[in-house]
């Protein structure tokens, strides 16, 4: 193992004779210890991520060709891809610093990982990745702010939808519950009376609060994270304050959706849609700026 | 020629080449033919386990539900649907659910009253990470909906039916 990173470095030039060593007995070519570290990571943070969404991006190109699938975000939202630009931004401007032996190690186990062609084994590589990153004490500060990012990223690409493999039923009851308790209409599992009683609203797992909180979540780590890379505890308030509100506004959309069945229509179509999530991400971007307010604006 | 350049072209290459096995070995686009359909297995399995005529219950079209069928249980009229999209909590199987009905769901031959969401969330977990390459069933249960005066027809020989 390498007992100690090189301190002193020009332009990505290696100059501690000890580190060198250091390489030369792990067998990494000396020419490739010299790289930047910072780049290293953003390039493994990029091809992990574009990786775990190939997949979804293929199919998006597939099913309504390149122009449309452009258009609607290639398969995911717009506030996936800012995340993803800021996450590798934050890596960066991270100051220079040589990647070390171990660097290069994890860094290569994480572009093996996206070599394999199954798109949910980046995401899992790159959480790995971003923990390494977070619990690294050698790591500076921006490297670690695009570790957050990073794994704010992969909570919802993989987690977010391993959670709702299991618990999709129990959240879209919870969901049902609320709007039932402010309808006071009969609820049956996932399915709550409409208010004139004509019909029976149905939550399925896109209309639950957990998939907005996810993309919440992530936009709310990119922002932050790139106007304040060093994480503060009052964060933790403004991203309970995200959540409720987010959960608030899902409940609002669903129990306007159970008024009637042309609100149903006019909430659920081509309009309501993109309107609510529109809504979403601007109180995703709110939150945000409240919260890195003082880095903002002063 | 620099070695910043150098390690860009690598960088790019390296970006490439994992996106190109990802579109080569996509399923999507692989040309092999698809798998017969869930509703499909499920109606040959109810014409061979069950002695009366099948009677189709179709889908709305582009839903991306799969349609069911309707089946003589004994004295009973009973249906069987194949399990819905993944999130959408078998919506529209149960719809067909009044209220003199019992919904109950078929996992690997066991008959049971609720759904087997995490026995089939590891199956979804392993066939995803298992059967990445070809275009396959996500692996599924069946949805039984059959009055309430009757017993759930679990006589039927369900360990065969595959789950995907």
């Amino acid at each position: 193992m390498l007992a100690s990173r090189p301190q002193t470095i020009f332009n990505g030039v290696l100059t501690s004779p000890m580190s060198t060593a250091s390489a030369q007995r792990l067998r990494i070519p000396t020419r490739l210890a010299m790289r930047s570290r910072r780049r290293l990571f953003a390039f493994t943070i990029g091809v992990l991520v574009a990786n775990a969404v190939a997949t979804r991006v293929i199919d998006a190109v597939a099913q309504l060709g390149p122009a449309n699938a452009l258009a609607s975000g290639l398969g995911l939202s717009w506030a996936f891809w800012l995340s993803f630009a800021l996450c590798i931004r934050l890596a960066l401007i991270e100051e220079d610093q040589p990647a070390g032996a171990r660097d290069f190690w994890v860094c290569g186990a994480g572009v093996a990982a996206a070599l394999i062609p199954i798109s949910p084994v980046s995401s899992l590589a790159c959480t790995a990745l971003a923990l390494f990153m977070l619990l690294d004490r050698t790591a500076g500060v921006y490297l670690k702010a695009a570790a957050m990012v990073a794994l704010a990223i992969s909570i919802q690409l993989l987690w977010s939808r391993l959670l709702m493999l299991f618990f999709v039923g129990p959240v879209a009851d919870l969901d049902a519950h609320l709007v039932g308790l402010i309808m006071q209409t009969p609820v049956h599992g996932n399915m709550v009376g409409f208010a004139d009683g004509s019909h029976r609203l149905s939550i399925l797992e896109a209309c639950t609060s957990v998939q907005n909180a996810s993309v919440a979540l992530m936009l709310f780590v990119a922002i932050v994270r790139t106007f304040r890379p060093q994480p503060k505890v009052s964060e933790l308030y403004f991203l309970l304050g995200l959540f409720i509100s987010v959960v608030v506004v899902n409940i609002i959309r669903l129990t306007l959706m159970a008024q009637n069945i042309e609100m149903f229509h006019l909430v659920h179509g081509d309009i309501g849609w993109p309107v609510i999530n529109a809504i979403i991400t601007v109180i995703g971007l709110l939150w945000a700026v409240l919260s890195v307010r003082r880095e903002v604006f002063d | 020629m620099k070695s910043l350049t150098k390690a860009w072209i690598a960088a790019a290459l390296v970006l490439a080449l994992s996106l190109s096995l990802k579109v080569i070995v996509n399923p999507a686009w692989s040309g092999e033919a698809a798998p017969i359909s869930r509703t499909e297995v499920l109606r040959r399995f109810l014409a061979s386990a069950t002695p009366g005529p099948l009677e189709a219950i179709p889908a709305p079209p582009s839903s991306g539900d799969s349609g069911g069928w309707r089946f003589q249980s004994g004295a009973c009229q009973a249906a069987a649907f194949p399990s819905g999209p993944r999130g959408s909590l078998d919506l529209f199987a149960r719809s067909h659910a009044r209220k003199r009905d019992r919904i109950a769901y078929v996992y690997q031959g066991e008959v049971r009253s609720t759904p087997p969401t995490s026995a089939l969330g590891m199956d979804v977990i392993v066939h995803r990470l298992t059967t990445a390459f070809r275009p396959t069933n996500e692996p599924g249960y069946v949805v039984l909906i059959y009055p309430v005066t009757c017993a759930a027809p679990s006589g039927l020989p369900w360990a065969q039916l595959p789950t995907g």
